[in-house]
């Protein structure tokens, strides 16, 4: 037999071969199902758990990003010698100031963590955390209130005036006076290469605190 | 055209209609770009022939037959042009076309039952057109063999 098998009666009866009505109506109602669940995608199971996963991602990253927040030293060492505060060139403004049953500051801001205060008990009045740490030994001034430094043997914040010397890590609050009027206060960390002031602006008018930082580097002078 | 093609490679109508509904599921879903009827007409017959390569060897792997059924099993295809009305003399010369090895036969159907060009086939077979043209030879002499064989 020759190729002449593929002649016109073997084709035409190949194409007798149809596909049943059946088929093609499953295939056509596939579609429209398909359009139909493409339409819900609010409310269609994979989405409700793609939703509540993405939910459930952006909770927790929230929560890491507030607590790091809310944990984030005041300061940090930056260089090698003696003790340094992160240098801003800009002004911080305090966000928010909130005064609560204890009249303890909140000021939000990169720079500054509000906290509240970690033994209330023991520390009252408007206290501003610091997470300080040196290389070597500096001087620790306030013009007004007191240093309170942690001490790890008595698991407590302990008064230590006006005037101290730190070394190597060490937290602490500056507790500042009742304001009654617009008023400025002043921190100094002195090493013997550089001096950081930290300068708290109490405005009356408006109830707002704000923080500055300046640094010199005493060599220069 | 999708239906035959599958019929003529699986030799079982349910399975056609599954692989064919299997074909249209993914162009509906996946919704492929494509330019032209061309290229569509290629991307079918392509998922088409794949989807029936996938049913040929889940049958081999996952079909356990009784001997007392083998003699009804081994030839499906015997029954299937009695349902379309196909006379004894041309459903014997396509029943050796059907029985031909899978990637023979479905050239020979696409070229010269479907009216494919070898140009198409190799596209939607993602074979080279001389691949393709040997297929087509080869098959010719497989299919030449079995009808002088009758």
């Amino acid at each position: 037999m020759s190729i002449n098998m593929f002649n016109k009666k073997i084709t035409d009866a190949y194409r007798k071969i149809k596909a049943p009505a059946s088929l093609k109506n499953k295939i056509l109602d596939m579609e429209a199902g398909y359009n139909r669940h493409r339409h819900l995608p609010v409310f269609s199971r994979r989405s409700v758990f793609a939703t509540a996963a993405g939910f459930l991602v952006f909770v927790c990253c929230l929560s890491i990003v507030i607590i790091s927040v809310l944990q984030a030293p005041v300061t940090e060492v930056k260089g090698k010698d003696g003790v340094s505060l992160k240098k801003s060139t800009r002004v911080l403004e305090a966000e928010t100031v909130e005064y609560e049953e204890e009249k303890q500051i909140r000021i939000f801001s990169t720079e500054i963590t509000a906290t509240t205060v970690k033994k209330p008990s023991f520390i009252a009045g408007r206290c501003i955390f610091f997470s300080l740490k040196t290389e070597s030994s500096a001087a620790l001034t306030v013009d007004s209130g007191n240093i309170l430094i942690y001490d790890r043997e008595r698991d407590a914040y302990v008064n230590v005036g006006q005037k101290t010397v730190i070394s190597g890590g060490c937290e602490l609050y500056w507790q500042l006076p009742e304001e009654s009027a617009d008023s400025t206060h002043t921190m100094n960390i002195r090493d013997g290469k550089e001096n950081t002031s930290v300068i708290i602006e109490f405005k009356n008018e408006t109830g707002t605190y704000t923080a500055s930082y300046e640094k010199i580097n005493l060599k220069e002078y | 055209m999708l239906f035959r093609v599958c019929l003529s490679v699986l030799s079982h109508e349910s399975d056609a209609e599954d692989a064919v509904q299997e074909v249209f599921y993914k162009y509906i879903t996946k919704k492929p770009d494509l330019d032209d009827e061309e290229h569509t007409k290629a991307w079918l017959i392509h998922v088409a022939t794949n989807q029936c390569r996938d049913i040929l060897r889940r049958r081999k792997t996952r079909t356990f037959v009784g001997i007392d059924e083998v003699s009804e099993s081994q030839s499906p295809e015997l029954t299937v042009f009695e349902n379309y009305g196909i006379d004894e003399e041309n459903a014997s010369v396509l029943r050796q076309l059907f029985s031909l090895p899978e990637k023979y036969k479905t050239i020979l159907i696409l070229h010269y039952l479907e009216d494919q060009s070898v140009g198409s086939i190799s596209e939607s077979q993602k074979i080279s057109e001389s691949a393709v043209k040997m297929r087509l030879m080869r098959g010719r002499d497989m299919l030449r063999g079995k009808l002088e064989g009758i």
